[in-house]
């Protein structure tokens, strides 16, 4: 078997041929340098893992204190606006509160399933809704409400944290590659997340609009100081009228912060109290492309409404059955901005969609004609 | 920003605009806990009148230097 050096020898030609010679350093440099490419080969993928690991690590503990952060807040906040001495601590009841879950409907047979999600979701909402008052006894609805969104909040945070740890933790035993560059790759965006969670909570705390508040801060301004009804749960309206029109404005119920039940509110105006309406026109705040400035304001068709579809499918129900068409104006502003305290751009743009509103409703109804206005979104902060 | 630099978090400062219902008079001022749009607002400077109107409350971010 040959030695080193004399494996080497046999490589001569390979290390400069005549001039080989294993005493100079600069030989040895070299050697070391060629001996890297395979030692990378096999161990880069392992030194990758480990680079990722520390970064999500990092992450990970950024995470950790936002999300105890929001839990601090939650608790410190319910704290004050307990009215009455019980011994109780809070911080039981938000801890029970940040592990709450919901299972979704079976999806096998789709068939009905948003009816299955509506009750689910009543169901969770109306729990939820006497569990904090539980929590905050003697406290004004309005801080009630201002609460369960700290406590939505907090609770998101409480969830972006789990998962992450997850996979961190999978990808670290598993040490699977894969399993770790998704993760990385997602990382940034989940802090941006987490980041306007943390701020979210602190623009509930004080009772500020956020910037999903565009729609009904619109339609609050165009029903204010007229008379209101309650039309569904925490949803109110207005008839009023305008060139010759109906108008039947729509929004939740400020200035807490819910985003009330649009969806009830049509069907009950259009199947219980038989009201012929001839366009729906819907306000809502929608995400802007990278690029797009905050606070642009775009015309189009069709329902414009997030959350998890209950809603839009009740008004698109409503308006198909009933061939009514369904208008949409909407304020450009990313997922940031949509949840923490309204930015100017998006005040600003309250006279442009108010006059869009309006033209909309001129070109495409006719005197004699009924309007559903409906400004969609959390109303916190935001009155009528 | 220096290159990889930490880019420093930025808080809004907090506002409420007021409108003047007997003058048209709009004030802004320090956002307060319990403003909300559409309630009442702080007395006018203008015309005195307490028939005032919060119409905005919003966080304006200082610019930043490019």
């Amino acid at each position: 078997m040959l030695g080193f050096s004399a494996f080497l020898s046999q490589l001569e030609g390979l290390f400069g041929g005549e001039d080989f010679d294993l005493s100079s350093p600069m030989m040895w440099v070299y050697i070391i340098s060629l001996a890297i490419v395979p030692f990378f080969m096999m161990y880069a993928q392992k030194f990758q893992s480990r680079v990722i690991l520390g970064e999500i690590s990092k992450s990970l503990v950024k995470l950790k204190t936002m999300k105890e952060g929001a839990r601090k807040e939650a608790v410190d906040y319910v704290k004050t606006v307990i009215r009455t001495s019980m011994s109780l601590d809070p911080a039981l009841g938000v801890d029970k509160f940040l592990e709450y879950f919901t299972i979704m409907p079976v999806d096998l047979d789709p068939t009905g399933i948003v009816r299955k999600l509506d009750h689910l979701m009543r169901t969770r909402d109306e729990r939820l809704r006497t569990e904090v008052k539980k929590l905050c006894t003697g406290a004004s609805e309005q801080e009630v409400s201002k609460v369960e969104n700290i406590l939505e909040a907090a609770t998101a945070l409480n969830m972006i944290y789990k998962i992450v740890r997850h996979f961190y933790l999978m990808g670290k035993r598993t040490t699977s590659m894969f399993v770790l560059v998704q993760l990385q790759m997602v990382m940034p965006l989940l802090l941006e997340e987490a980041e306007a969670l943390q701020k979210a909570i602190s623009a509930f705390k004080h009772g500020q609009p956020i910037g999903d508040g565009i729609g009904p801060m619109v339609v609050g301004k165009m029903m204010f100081g007229k008379g209101k009804k309650l039309v569904a749960m925490e949803t109110v309206y207005v008839e009023e009228e305008y060139k010759g029109r109906n108008l039947y404005l729509i929004k939740a119920e400020g200035p807490a912060g819910t985003v009330g039940r649009p969806g009830e509110a049509i069907k009950r105006l259009a199947n219980d109290l038989h009201i012929k309406f001839d366009a729906i026109v819907m306000i809502d705040a929608a995400l802007k492309l990278e690029g797009e400035r905050t606070g642009d304001v775009a015309e189009g068709i069709g329902a414009a409404i997030g959350g998890i579809g209950i809603e839009k499918y009740q008004i698109e129900d409503v308006a198909t059955l009933l061939e009514i068409p369904v208008y949409a104006v909407i304020v450009k502003q990313s997922v940031q901005e949509a949840i923490t305290v309204m930015r100017k751009e998006i005040a600003d743009a309250l006279d442009k969609v108010t006059s869009t509103v309006y033209s909309v409703i001129e070109d495409k109804t006719s005197e004699g004609q009924s309007i559903m206005v409906i400004g969609v979104g959390n109303t916190m902060g935001v009155g009528q | 920003v220096i290159l990889f630099g930490k880019k420093k978090e930025t808080k809004p400062d907090i506002y409420s605009e007021d409108t003047c219902q007997s003058c048209g008079q709009k004030e802004r001022r320090q956002f307060k806990d319990g403003d909300y749009v559409y309630g009442s607002g702080a007395q006018c400077k203008k015309c005195l009148s307490s028939n005032s109107v919060v119409t905005a409350i919003y966080g304006e971010y200082p610019e930043e230097k490019h």
